[in-house]
């Protein structure tokens, strides 16, 4: 892996002359002064491996073939990403993971003629979207013509370019494209103007929301102006990425915040413990983390290398690399005694963490199943609904916790049995005929174990074996019934089924007399679990 | 570089609230380490930040919870008011509409924060003396008015009375917390806006409005 070393991009210092005095890192970051460095907390050492020329020409003759739809290219692009994306290519990635083209193909929604909607009564104050900062003042005295009714810009519309017109110089306010008012910057802002105030007409519900600016100012980098726009109706509308995360109520990030809880409280109980210990709240740094896809990490090759796995794997690439960030903290949070202390590394990840070559190796050896993030998540629904279901949880909750203790590291140790499973040692676990591999062997595992009693469990291979020890754990933890693999079948049904909260019917319904069987004779029901699970699929 | 140091006598938790881009960000910026940063980010959720001030001889560790300003974090930010000692409200002096949502927070701490939350008044970005649209008096009345501790006119820019702001809500929450410390008035009446004095409160009286002496 070749280490980086940032330089003042020479090749593009063409297009900014009048910026004689800034220089900008290869992505586009103002190479800031020491004294300031600190404050705006960015690395401009870059340790993202150097493409190789060969790899980037498979991986452009395969986009030319792209499938969004299949699981092949999906798998194979997989391998591409972990190889690392080169980024004169992640846009061309991006389209086709996000599949815009066929977004835009199918909606009647017609970018252009929105701004020009947008800007017809803008223009008739006086205000372009290149001067809107500058303009801001008198768009506010414009309130009370709107009032008096000498405007057709509705008063809503006011609020909403008032906000975003404040947050285009405060997203990213080192970034070539933002920074300042130099043209290029005058154009980024006016460019993240429209795509915002446009995504706030096609989806007037969620309308903006702090966050959203970094989200798309990332999109406008990579990708064209209106290619980011429906780049930020798929993130922000499809239930994979971050759908209902900006709704008015902000209910789902307080939701997604507790999510993360239980995961962690399944996957590194200590850790969770301390932080209950010193009442950090998870809320505090999952909104920063999640609202901004980790934009506010200081190593920018980092932040592309994991939205380009979000972009694959959706929100749950989310919290695999929230997970991933809070346990290459682990030592240092364990050291720490105070909610003080522990709050500004979650908020402000330090560099050596979040440089490439630590965090991204990571990311890819630590895992985390859509599945499981369900589990979690009916979890938590289930304690929010039920006063009385909330104690028999924290019981299944806390044996769950102490069976995990004896885990260890296994989290950031990339999964060795796993790879056995699959062809592809580099992404264990992640295609979907892995998760099935993984699934029938936990529910072999299971079905194996069911007349042992617990004790014997704990020092059962799956010990050894992160991917597998992993799966029981958070299958224990949600207090389903003890039954064994029927609940892997019911994980992969409630996947695909689009409603979580049937779970329970489903759970007590079709496939409760199935059960006994499968206890008495545990190759039947593997084989029975295959067949299911193929159907599903 | 963190606050490992985590020996102090007392410790209060301070809220930053007020309208987006009014400079909470940088006003606790300013605090902490005394520089502005020109280009700062908005605030997603709410941001954190400690320091410890000594305080005639006493630790006093001051922890800000800086809040987004947008109204959709209302629900979300509201959740940390209770837990506060101390409030101080920002707004925008070359900005009016800041000013005027005043009110609004004020109401909302009434409602969502403990019942002797401390507050004050902030407004900031005084070094944009010739875009003034709110005058000190203003602030102060208002302040008076709802019974609050203090308005105080500060420069994040400048660092200008941003130490003195959170040093004064330090003083006076040290003082509900252990008579032995005397309402330092000398101090209090350095707290200077635009040539007005701040008095906190009147030597004497137990009287927590001040007056706006002009």
């Amino acid at each position: 892996m070749l280490r980086r070393v940032s330089s003042s991009s020479s090749g593009k210092s063409s297009t900014s002359r009048r910026s004689s005095s800034v220089g900008f890192d290869e992505f586009g970051f103002a190479l800031s002064k020491k004294r300031v460095r600190k404050l705006q907390h960015r690395c401009h050492d870059y340790s993202y491996p150097q493409p190789n020329p060969v790899k980037v020409k498979e991986l452009c003759e395969f986009l030319t073939y792209w499938n969004g739809s299949s699981f092949i290219c999906r798998n194979q692009i997989e391998r591409f990403i972990r190889i690392g994306i080169p980024p004169a290519i992640r846009g061309r990635v991006w389209k086709c993971l996000l599949n815009i083209d066929s977004l835009r193909a199918a909606s009647s929604f017609d970018y252009e003629a929105c701004q020009v909607e947008i800007r017809r009564p803008l223009v008739d104050l006086g205000v372009s979207e290149y001067s809107i900062i500058s303009t801001i003042d008198s768009l506010v005295d414009t309130e009370n013509e709107i009032s008096s009714g000498q405007s057709d810009l509705p008063s809503a519309d006011l609020t909403l370019f008032k906000q975003i017109a404040l947050d285009l110089r405060r997203s990213f306010p080192t970034h070539r494209t933002l920074m300042g008012d130099r043209p290029e910057a005058i154009e980024g802002q006016a460019k993240l103007f429209r795509v915002l105030t446009a995504f706030a007409r096609y989806n007037p519900q969620i309308g903006y929301v702090q966050g959203m600016s970094y989200i798309a100012a990332v999109l406008l980098m990579i990708l064209s102006e209106e290619e980011a726009f429906w780049a930020l109706v798929a993130l922000l509308e499809k239930p994979k990425y971050l759908s209902e995360l900006f709704d008015s109520s902000m209910k789902k990030i307080q939701l997604q915040a507790l999510v993360f809880h239980q995961l962690l409280k399944h996957r590194k109980p200590l850790l969770f413990q301390h932080l209950e210990t010193l009442g950090v709240s998870s809320l505090h740094f999952i909104m920063q983390w999640f609202l901004t896809l980790f934009t506010s990490l200081p190593c920018w090759d980092s932040v592309l290398a994991i939205w380009d796995l979000i972009m694959l794997h959706g929100l749950q690439a989310v919290f695999r690399t929230g997970l991933t960030i809070i346990l290459l903290l682990e030592s240092r949070i364990m050291n720490m005694t105070e909610e003080a202390a522990v709050l500004p590394v979650l908020l402000r990840v330090p560099m050596d963490v979040s440089q490439h070559r630590v965090l991204i190796p990571a990311l890819w050896n630590t895992d985390v199943q859509e599945w499981e993030i369900n589990c979690m998540n009916s979890l938590v629904l289930e304690e929010a609904s039920g006063g009385q279901d909330e104690e028999k949880v924290k019981k299944e909750s806390a044996k769950c916790c102490t069976s995990s203790l004896s885990d260890g590291q296994r989290d950031v140790k990339p999964s060795q049995k796993g790879a056995k499973y699959t062809s592809k040692k580099e992404a264990p676990g992640s295609s979907a005929k892995n998760v099935f591999t993984r699934l029938l062997k936990v529910a072999q595992h299971y079905i194996l174990e069911s007349g042992k009693n617990s004790t014997a469990a704990k020092s059962s291979p799956a010990k050894k074996n992160p991917a597998l020890s992993r799966l029981p754990k958070a299958r224990i933890s949600t207090s389903f019934a003890q039954a064994q693999s029927k609940k892997y079948v019911i994980q992969v049904r409630t996947k695909r089924s689009s409603s979580r909260r049937s779970q329970n019917s489903i759970q007590s319904g079709v496939k409760e007399e199935r059960l006994p069987s499968q206890d008495s004779d545990g190759g039947a029901a593997e084989e029975r679990c295959v067949k299911e699970i193929e159907e599903r699929w | 570089m963190d606050p490992q140091d985590d020996s102090f006598d007392f410790l209060f938790k301070i809220i930053l609230i007020g309208d987006s881009n009014v400079g909470k960000t940088c006003l606790v910026q300013s605090f902490k380490t005394s520089q502005f940063c020109e280009r700062q980010q908005n605030t997603i959720g709410v941001d954190f930040t400690v320091r410890t001030l000594s305080i005639e001889g006493r630790r006093v560790k001051m922890q800000v919870w800086d809040t987004a300003g947008q109204e959709r974090f209302r629900t979300i930010t509201q959740s940390y008011y209770r837990s506060a000692h101390g409030a101080m409200i920002a707004y925008d002096i070359s900005r009016r509409a800041t000013f005027d949502s005043l009110p609004r927070w004020i109401h909302e701490l009434k409602q969502f924060g403990a019942a002797n939350v401390l507050t004050a008044l902030i407004g900031n970005k005084r070094d944009l003396e010739a875009e003034r649209e709110v005058q000190f008096e203003e602030a102060c009345k208002l302040a008076e008015a709802k019974g609050l501790l203090a308005a105080v006119e500060t420069s994040a820019r400048d660092a200008w009375s941003v130490e003195e702001a959170f040093v004064m809500m330090a003083r006076r929450l040290l003082m509900q917390n252990d008579t032995s410390v005397a309402d330092d008035h000398t101090h209090a009446v350095m707290l200077r806006s635009n040539s007005h004095t701040v008095s906190l409160t009147s030597a004497s009286s137990a009287d927590e409005k001040k007056p706006c002496a002009c």
